[in-house]
């Protein structure tokens, strides 16, 4: 049913319990948050070592006031395998509307919502760390920043920025017990629906999906389809699940016109229906055409792409009586000009037949030229092109607003599209934290049979390396990875390296291991083909290993090409739980783009599918009606903001910290001014670990390239500092998706493909006609 | 001699439509015409309307329908084959798909006289 999933809100986003687990675990682990408390707890023994469980469930077992809502159970077992006791924390989730302007951060609010907090050594509660752990909490984390919703509240387009965000936990209290995470969106001219209806909607392996409602669709297609089709959008009516011209337009391509009669998008149960009706007459007939199809969605490579699946059309043809009578007669006349009409019969009828009366000019098929030239092409670029592009650029600006912004602090999220449904449209993404954490060595190491590896320094060598984590021993099949030098190795069943974050690996058993050849790749049968290439001679399982190693720090590793003489192994080692300060930061590009329509083709490219991607099947052929025609693209060239966001964060640098900033020779000493960059004035905000630079010319600004430094202090005078050479260019380039309107988007069509009229001979063979019919020979010869 | 433009535009749909047939066929269609409401009678039958174009002859003495000699003669050359491309046609989209178009044909009575704007 049209929006159920978004319950009428615009658009929903959801997040399961593990993936905002995720979240939490990477903001305590990257800030070295927890480590702090940890150590300054007197349990500094755990290394900062921790493992979260954290439940949407609405807790039974502690005092709550009546109102709390949207509550999270943080659970944290603290140390390697969680022996060193139990920390608890129960809280509430909160949009956060002030802080920005520019955004509504949902979060997790310590300062206004901590309900509970709970310390436990076994089953033994342990009566001050409680406190201690609140007022953690409260003062020095003070919230989570889950999901920064970028918003602008005066929008009048709905493809614009959402006007508003809200948030809502789904607790299922059914035996299913599908909690999730809502981030439910506003755009303009929408309304807020009924978030209490809200349920999962994410599938089983995703961790996140994004679903849209199709009426907010319909709003912004709306405007879109109309431009594309050069007509007003008050030509077109919106409801819950439909979009459909409500009047008749003229529509013209491939240097026809007829009347687009009928033009509706429907909301079906997993896939949108799409109805076209054309109409035209001629002389002699009266034709109207009709086709429905379907658009399906499905994510290729990470991109959304939408198709259309066109059914048989139907044509209803009336023609005079006399008209075809005098068509058969002229016919039998002049046969060779029937043969030459024969390819576009009732073009015959209508043109040619009744002839010089029309002009003797012969029109084209009606079929041919107006269903197939016309509304065919209009379909797949409602299809392919206008619903694509929206949905894609929609489903776009959320994953690069999520990615990271700096204007905000919040962890970052890469989404990763895996699948797309329509029933409302909802796109399932993996939701994949961005951690900061600091890495001491990372990259691809090649050993050969016998050597030894350094995972510390990314090293290779032979025995007489000193700190040696790992040996690739022995021959043949019988070779071996080998812990070394007190080095201890936990197998994590995992295959994405990419995907392991560094607090996933402190709860694994660690502990001298060897890992046989075997299981790291299993040999080809025919290994000794000569045109088999060396790498192929083993299917490599790709597992990752984590290792912690002899200088104790946490690395992971995976064997991901074996070779008979050696092995190429991918590795990624993290820095110890050492004082140190990252710096980020950007003059950026204004990443929401709203598709728009545009009426000529200059500066935009339409990047056909080759023609070998099409699969282009003969007619009896199982059509994979899975190809697609190709994508308009247009490079957009923009100003750069002249504002730019920096931000510090420390690891392992605990207590009351100051953060002093120093960008291109000049020391930020207040907490605003102005400064001079490369001759360019300029000013500053300084709030602690964000600095935001602002560039002042009032004509475009040159292109710079400067120096910021940040160091930060703690009580202790002790200190850490980063810094990062920043280069400001006026313009960026990005590229988009465009809707050319209809009738060059017809046209291209016809350039690069043309429909191909197939011969009779594949049809099926005509039926017998009713009585018999003497040949024109033995008719002939009865005369 | 040549129509003025105002005799043209007094001519009827029929009349334009076989207007490019010889005298004599002309003579015959408005002979045969005569029996128009028995004609368009019989074309309302849709099985008969799909016989009427492939074999217009045919089907219009089966119905009874006395068809002149010379239009007769013309008829009997038609070759019915050519109405297979109304029946169906096929075509290859440059997706790969093969879309057949189902083509109905219904026989009017045509456009009504002094209606005519075609």
């Amino acid at each position: 049913m049209p929006g159920s999933q978004t319950q009428r809100f615009d658009a929903v986003m959801e997040f399961t319990e593990q993936s905002v687990n995720d979240v939490i675990s990477t903001f305590f682990d990257s800030g070295g948050l927890l480590s702090s408390f940890l150590n300054a707890v007197g349990l500094g023994s755990a290394e900062g070592a921790f493992s979260l469980d954290m439940l949407f469930d609405r807790p039974s077992d502690v005092p709550l006031p009546s109102g709390a809502s949207n509550l999270i159970d943080l659970r944290f077992d603290i140390g390697a395998d969680g022996s060193l006791g139990q920390l608890r924390a129960v809280a509430g989730l909160n949009m956060n509307r002030t802080t920005s302007s520019d955004f509504d951060i949902a979060e997790v609010d310590f300062r206004n919502q901590l309900h509970f907090t709970g310390f436990t050594a076994g089953s033994i509660p342990i009566p001050l760390l409680p406190n201690l752990f609140a007022n953690f909490l409260r003062n020095q984390v003070g919230a989570i920043p889950l999901f920064p919703v970028p918003v602008k509240r005066a929008a009048t387009d709905p493809a614009d920025l959402p006007t508003r965000g809200d948030i809502r936990i789904i607790d299922d209290i059914s035996a299913a017990d599908r909690d999730a995470l809502a981030i439910m969106l506003t755009f303009a001219g929408g309304s807020a629906g009924n978030a209490a209806g809200l349920q999962h909607f994410i599938n089983p392996g995703e961790t996140g999906a994004i679903a849209l409602f199709f009426r907010w669709l319909a709003r912004i297609l709306r405007p879109r389809v109309a431009s594309a089709l050069q007509t007003s959008e008050s030509n077109f009516d919106i409801g819950d699940d439909f979009l459909r011209l409500n009047r008749t337009i003229p529509v013209s391509g491939g240097g026809e016109t007829a009347d687009l009669t009928r033009l509706e998008l429907r909301l079906r149960d997993g896939f949108i229906e799409l109805k076209g009706e054309i109409a035209k007459s001629g002389f002699c007939y009266d034709a109207t055409g009709k086709i429905a199809g379907r658009i399906c969605a499905k994510v290729v490579g990470g991109e959304l792409v939408f198709k259309a699946e066109i059914d048989n059309p139907d044509v209803d043809i009336d023609i005079p009586w006399y008209c075809w009578l005098g068509a058969a007669a002229i016919g039998a006349i002049a046969g060779g000009l029937v043969g030459v009409l024969v390819g576009a019969v009732v073009g015959a009828v209508g043109g040619a037949v009744v002839g010089g009366v029309v002009g003797g000019a012969v029109v084209g098929g009606i079929v041919g030229a107006i269903l197939i030239g016309i509304l065919v092409p209009v379909l797949l670029a409602i299809a392919e092109n206008v619903i694509e592009t929206t949905v894609e650029g929609i489903a776009g600006n959320l994953a690069d607003k999520l990615r990271q912004d700096l204007q905000v602090p919040a962890i970052g999220l890469n989404l990763i599209f895996q699948r797309v449904f329509i029933d409302d449209v909802a796109i399932n993404f993996d939701a994949r934290p961005i951690e900061k954490v600091p890495i001491r060595a990372s990259g691809v190491l090649e050993v050969r049979n016998g050597q030894l590896i350094d995972l510390d320094n990314g090293q290779v060598g032979s025995e007489s390396m000193g700190s040696a984590d790992l040996e690739w021993r022995g021959s043949g099949f019988g070779r071996q990875l080998r812990t070394r030098c007190g080095a201890r190795l936990a197998r994590t069943g995992l295959q994405d390296l990419a995907g392991i974050l560094r607090w996933k690996l402190y709860p694994f058993p660690y502990a001298d291991a060897t890992v046989p050849l075997h299981e790291l790749a299993i040999p080809l049968p025919f290994p000794d083909l000569p045109f088999l290439p060396e790498s192929q001679k083993y299917l490599e399982t790709r597992l990752v290993y984590a290792l912690k190693t002899a200088e104790g720090r946490y690395s992971v590793v995976q064997v991901s090409e074996v070779f008979d003489d050696r092995i190429r192994l991918n590795y990624k080692t993290y820095e110890k739980p050492l004082p140190s300060v990252q710096l980020a930061g950007e003059f950026a590009c204004d990443g929401w783009q709203i598709p728009e329509v545009v009426a000529d083709l200059e500066n935009i490219r339409f990047e056909a599918t080759p023609r070998a991607n099409l699969r282009f099947q003969p007619a009896r052929a199982a059509h994979p009606a899975l190809a697609r025609l190709g994508r308009w693209r247009r490079t957009v060239t923009r100003q750069t903001s002249r504002t730019g966001h920096f931000r510090a964060t420390v690891e392992n640098f605990s207590g009351t910290l100051s953060y002093h900033w120093h960008v291109a020779g000049t020391d930020l000493l207040k907490k605003q001014g102005s400064l001079d960059i490369g001759g360019q004035k300029a000013t500053f905000q300084v709030d602690r670990d964000h600095l935001i630079l602002t560039l002042q010319n009032q004509k475009l600004p040159k292109a710079l390239e400067f120096l910021v430094k940040v160091t930060v202090n703690d009580k202790a005078g002790n200190a850490v500092s980063a810094s990062k050479c920043v280069r400001f260019t006026p313009f960026c380039k990005s590229e988009v998706g465009v809707i050319p309107v209809f009738d060059l988007q017809v046209n291209t069509f016809h350039q690069h493909f043309s429909v191909v009229r197939l011969p009779l001979a594949t049809l099926q063979p005509a039926a017998e006609p009713p009585e018999k019919q003497p040949s024109r020979v033995s008719s002939r010869r009865r005369k | 001699m040549a129509k003025t433009r105002s005799q043209k535009s007094v001519q009827s749909h029929f009349d334009r439509s076989i207007a490019q047939l010889s005298p004599s066929l002309q003579r015959e269609m408005r002979e045969l015409r005569k029996q128009e409401a028995r004609i368009l009678k019989l074309l309302s039958d849709p099985k008969k309307a799909e016989q009427y174009l492939s074999h217009p002859l045919q089907l219009l003495q089966s119905g009874g329908i006395e068809v002149p000699t010379l239009l007769k003669r013309r008829l009997q050359q038609f070759d019915p084959n050519l109405a297979q491309h109304l029946s169906r046609q096929t075509y290859a989209l440059p997706n790969g798909q093969a879309i057949t178009a189902h083509i109905r044909v219904r026989f009017t009575r045509g456009p009504r006289e002094g209606s005519d704007a075609r």
